[in-house]
Parts: C-alpha cells; sequence; structure tokens
C-alpha cells in the first residue's frame, strides 16, 4: 500500500532515476526563488527611475 | 611531393643560418636583456618586440625546411596566444623586478625590492596582509556556500521529472548574467533605503536594517551574491556526474536493499569525487581574484578589500606599477601552490581508491 509521500510524489513513484509530482514541485518552487532575483532586474528594467527606485521597493508596491 | 615530416639534422649553435632557431633564441634572450637593462622602455619594448619577431621567423622557416606543415598551421593561435597571454605574463613580471609607475617614464632595475617591499614593508605590508585575510576568508565562505548549494541543486536536478529542462534554465540563468548587472541589482536589493531586504527586515524586527552597516554584513552580501551567481556552475559539473551514475548499480542496490545513504556514498560519491574536485578548484582559483563584487557592492569599505582589489588600488590609483605586479606574483604564487596542492590530494585520493 502506498503512502502517503508516496501518494504526492514525494518518494519515488516510478523508476529508478525517475522523480514523482511532489519532487517535480520541490524543484519548481526552489528554481522559482533562485530565478526570483532575475526575475526582479527585468521587471525593474520596465520600471522608470522614480518607481524603481522608491522607498516602498517596486515589487511590494499595489 | 610527400607533406610528412622530414628529419634533419640541427646545424651547429653558432651557424648564422635562417633555420637555426636556437641561435635566434639565444640572440633572442641577450639582446633583449641588454635592451630592458641599458635603454629606455619604449626603445627596449620594440628591440625585445623586433628579437620575439626574429625568434618566430626563425621557427617557421625551421618547420618549413623540414616539411612540419601541423606545427606551421597551429603557429598562428601558438603567436596569438603569445601575444595576449604569455607576452604580458612575461612582461609584468620583468616589471616587478623594476622601480617603475605608469605616469613617470622612468624605469630602474630593483631587484627583489618589490617583492621585499609588498611583504615586510612598515605601511604596505600590514594592508597587503589584511587584504590577504579578507581573499581568504572570501575564498572560503563563497566556496563553500557554491559547492553546497551547488551540489544540492544538483541532487535536486539529477533525477528526471516533468519541465526538467524548463527548470534548469531558470536555475542556471544567475551564472549567465553579467557580474556587474547582479552586483548591481544586488546593491539595490541591499540599499537601506529602497532595497527590498532592508524593507521586509524593518518590517519583522521593527527597526531599521542595514546590511553592509559592518563587515560582518558586508561579507554576507558579498558572499551571497557570489554564491548566487556560480552555484549554478557547481551544480552543473555535479549534474554531469550524477547523470552518468549507470542507472543498473542502483537498480542492484535496490534489489541488495542497501540503504540510501550507503547508495550515495558508495555508487553516488565515487563518479562525481572528481568533478565536486574540479569544481572546488574552478571556484576557488576564481575567488582568489574576487574584485568585481567588492567594489560594486561598497567600494573596498568595511575593510572588505581583497588583494584584487589592492592590486587595482596600488597599480592604478596610486601608479606603483610595478609594486602591483610583484603583489601580483605573489599572489599567483600562491594559487599555484594550492592548486597544486589539490591536484595532489586529488591524485593521492584516485590511487587509494
Amino acid at each position: 500500500m502506498a503512502t502517503l509521500a508516496e501518494k504526492f510524489g514525494l518518494r519515488k513513484a516510478s523508476g529508478v532515476g525517475e522523480a514523482g509530482w511532489g519532487h517535480t514541485l520541490i524543484v519548481a518552487l526552489v528554481s522559482l526563488i533562485y530565478f526570483l532575483p532575475v526575475l526582479m532586474i527585468i521587471f525593474t528594467a520596465f520600471k522608470p527611475s522614480a518607481q524603481a527606485l522608491s522607498v516602498l521597493p517596486a515589487p511590494l508596491q499595489k | 611531393m610527400t607533406t610528412t615530416a622530414q628529419f634533419l639534422p640541427a646545424p651547429p649553435l653558432l651557424s648564422p643560418v635562417a633555420h637555426n632557431w636556437k641561435l635566434a633564441l639565444l640572440a633572442g634572450l641577450v639582446v633583449s636583456a641588454i635592451a630592458i637593462a641599458l635603454f629606455p622602455a619604449k626603445l627596449s619594448l620594440g628591440i625585445v618586440g623586433a628579437m620575439a619577431a626574429l625568434i618566430a621567423a626563425a621557427f617557421t622557416v625551421n618547420a618549413y625546411r623540414r616539411r612540419y606543415y601541423g606545427g606551421l598551421l597551429v603557429a598562428p593561435a601558438i603567436a596569438v596566444l603569445f601575444v595576449m597571454n604569455i607576452f604580458p605574463l612575461l612582461w609584468s613580471l620583468g616589471l616587478s623586478f623594476f622601480a617603475y609607475q605608469s605616469n613617470n617614464q622612468s624605469i630602474r632595475f630593483v631587484g627583489l625590492n618589490n617583492y621585499i617591499k609588498v611583504l615586510t614593508n612598515d605601511i604596505a605590508a600590514p594592508a597587503n596582509w589584511d587584504a590577504l585575510i579578507n581573499t581568504g576568508m572570501f575564498v572560503v565562505f563563497t566556496v563553500a556556500l557554491q559547492m553546497i548549494t551547488g551540489f544540492l541543486l544538483a541532487m535536486l536536478f539529477a533525477k528526471q521529472f516533468p519541465l526538467r529542462k524548463y527548470l534548469l534554465i531558470l536555475v542556471l540563468t544567475p551564472m549567465m548574467l553579467s557580474v556587474v548587472a547582479s552586483g548591481v541589482f544586488f546593491s539595490y536589493y541591499y540599499d537601506p533605503t529602497f532595497g527590498i531586504l532592508s524593507y521586509v527586515m524593518g518590517e519583522i524586527t521593527g527597526n531599521q536594517f542595514i546590511l553592509m552597516d559592518n563587515k560582518v554584513g558586508a561579507v554576507a552580501g558579498i558572499v551571497l551574491t557570489d554564491a548566487w551567481m556560480w552555484a549554478p556552475f557547481v551544480m552543473l559539473l555535479v549534474l554531469a556526474g550524477l547523470v552518468s551514475v549507470p542507472k543498473y548499480l542502483y537498480e542492484a542496490a535496490a534489489i541488495d536493499r542497501v540503504s540510501k545513504p550507503r547508495q550515495f556514498w558508495t555508487i553516488t560519491f565515487p563518479y562525481i569525487r572528481g568533478l565536486l574536485m574540479l569544481a572546488l578548484l574552478f571556484r576557488t582559483i576564481e575567488a582568489f581574484k574576487l574584485y568585481d563584487l567588492v567594489y560594486i557592492l561598497i567600494r573596498g569599505g568595511q575593510d572588505t578589500k581583497t588583494i584584487a582589489y589592492l592590486i587595482t588600488e596600488i597599480a592604478n590609483e596610486q601608479n606603483k606599477t610595478s609594486e602591483g605586479a610583484a603583489l601580483s606574483y605573489v599572489i599567483l604564487f600562491m594559487v599555484i601552490v594550492l592548486t597544486n596542492l589539490y591536484l595532489y590530494l586529488a591524485n593521492r585520493r584516485n590511487q587509494g581508491a
């Protein structure tokens, strides 16, 4: 019987060297966090200087 | 007509024929040494250049006579390598034995004085040793963080899963950015007025947060930026080792019910050990040359000047060109010793394995 971790893909769900959806989600999250500064660089490039250098940082502005 | 290399007897050393490269080399070295010692810098540079051309011409004629066409074909590449890499290296080595300032054309032979000065002078040496300690600290922290982060990222990407190649591109992007772009944007993130880090930390703690306010924070900021940029490089190397491990080894281990940690140490680690060592070597050499992030993020403030930063200051801002060259060679010597130590340890482990 599959454990809870296996159901969510956190454990090896298929063959050797293949990961399940849980592992994919974790990697996706880590990758996005790692990519975040680059994303901010890209977004900042589209903002006017006043907004890019605002006291309330640009990503937190409404 | 045959195109294979021919064996021809070498001419006597002092025979003045066009293909006698040994005589050309000897004459070139002697004349260059005399020119450097006796003539002004510009004239001696011209003479050294002419001697290099003479030696190259003798090599070319010799290769043509012997029908060594392979050598002739690679000669342009070797010439470019010599002009762009080897000559500047030798020139700066020569410069380190002279008293020379870039804003003053006079040049005087001083032997090892520059080396003694940068290592023992009452004013220069303490700053150099401080910078060296800072460099060592950056080497340890940045390389350690890069190795750990890169290794963990590689472990995440070792298995096959959906969207793997797209997520891999996201993680590899920081490595592709220019150091200046990353440095400038991280200086914005760390900025006490409009930086997101200061804002978030201020909201959490209720106090104003300035990361670069002290040495620990400044070092942490530089180390984090450098590690963020170069951990993907370590990941790439380790990943190459991880994907090369044959799957049947894991299948056999699974049948034998070998635990995961034991699988890692007995199957995975031997495959990636060499690549880890390579990553360690590359990143250590690069960390020794850390200059750009220290300049962009904090301009060497909070006592974070590295040895590369100090060399730039000495050679470019203070115009002490030959002292800067001497310090550069002291560092080069240290890097060579460290590199050989790494290689010795790696080879010893491989022989033991």
